[in-house]
């Protein structure tokens, strides 16, 4: 049974601060990791991109409040079916944030951990994202 | 007044445009057996270095640093230590991944983009044998002091990325100094080679794949 916990210091509540994280994303067999720059815009609203390690842009992203959408993604990635897989993961992702509660739902779950890793898993695709904090020295 | 003003501000842009000047024949005959001098008289390097991306949507720019170890003929260790952990370390045929949270190993035969990637790390490195290239057309530029070559991809694979890769020399051709690599959309990344140590003995361990 998942329980809340309290998360120091995590998301990003501060329209100007800018927020990373490592982000590894496994699919079965497959992983890949990279880094998840994300801005709040205002308090629904964030932009950001992800990045992997080398720089090179994997997407970039807008959530208004409700819907998440994708741009700049390279044509290995550009298919309807990721971008559709992606956006509704993401869109979940973000209308949880703010709360930091820990919520279980027939197709996804997210758990926020004391040290501020965030986990999401898409139940029915078997996908998880798990946002490391990346703290700047 | 104001016509010669506009005078002098086409005259200006017309400079700028001139300062980078693709090499006659002769020139990239000479600079490239200068650089393939040098890259043939490097064994080693290590070298710290420092790798910008400027994302346009957050209007932001990303530094992350890290050292770089390089051992002829095909050994390297690019290692990010902030603001996070990533190691990639390239062994011959074999290449391992060390994330915050996993380490992967990879045979390049069996891998193409590992094979791209590894070529481009090799190439972009040594600068040696960078106009033979079968993965790129390089053509050779100057701009002030410095020579720079322009790598434009012809692998399906990297043409989807990358729309061409830039490798900067110092001025006396004996050093890659910088490394532009600029996406599809118009974003770059670079990283700036720093305070280089030219073969010095390096310990196999860093090479090590488990």
């Amino acid at each position: 049974m998942l329980t809340d916990s309290v998360v120091v210091d995590t998301v990003v509540t501060d329209t100007a601060e800018i927020r990373q994280y490592n982000l590894l994303l496994e699919a079965g067999p497959h992983q890949i990791s990279g880094i998840c720059v994300m801005k709040m815009v205002s308090p629904t609203e964030v932009i950001g991109t992800v990045i992997n390690e080398f720089g090179l842009t994997a997407f970039d992203f807008e959530y208004n409040g409700k819907k998440t959408k994708l741009s700049n993604l390279p044509p290995f990635l550009d298919k309807w079916y990721i971008r559709k897989v992606l956006q509704a993961d993401m869109s979940f992702f973000f209308s949880k944030l703010p709360k930091q509660k820990n919520v279980r739902k027939i197709s996804r779950l997210i758990t926020f951990s004391p040290d501020g890793e965030i986990t999401l898993i898409n139940i029915r695709f078997k996908i998880k994202y798990t946002f490391t904090p990346i703290i700047e020295e | 007044m104001l016509r010669s003003f506009i005078i002098l501000l086409t005259c200006l842009s017309a400079l700028s445009v001139m300062g980078q000047t693709k090499l006659t024949s002769e020139q990239e005959k000479q600079v490239l057996a200068k650089m393939e001098q040098s890259s043939n008289a490097l064994h080693s390097l290590q070298c710290d270095f420092v790798q910008s991306k400027r994302m346009k949507i957050l209007s932001k720019e990303m530094q992350s640093k890290g050292v770089l170890y390089f051992k002829k003929p095909d050994k390297v260790r690019w290692q990010y230590t902030t603001p996070y952990d990533y190691t990639f370390i390239m062994n011959g045929d074999k290449v391992q991944i060390k994330s915050a949270k996993k380490t992967k190993n990879f045979d390049i035969q069996g891998n193409k983009i590992f094979r791209q990637i590894t070529t481009i790390i090799l190439n972009t490195v040594t600068g040696g044998g960078i106009k033979n290239s079968v993965d790129f057309d390089v053509t050779l530029y100057k701009q002030d002091d410095v020579y720079f070559a322009k790598m434009l991809p012809k692998k399906k694979e990297v043409k989807q990325v990358y729309a061409a890769i830039e490798v900067y020399f110092n001025p006396a051709l004996t050093m890659v100094e910088n490394i532009k690599m600029i996406e599809k959309s118009g974003e770059y990344t670079t990283v700036k080679l720093l305070s280089p140590k030219v073969n010095t003995t390096i310990n196999e361990s860093i090479f090590k794949v488990n």
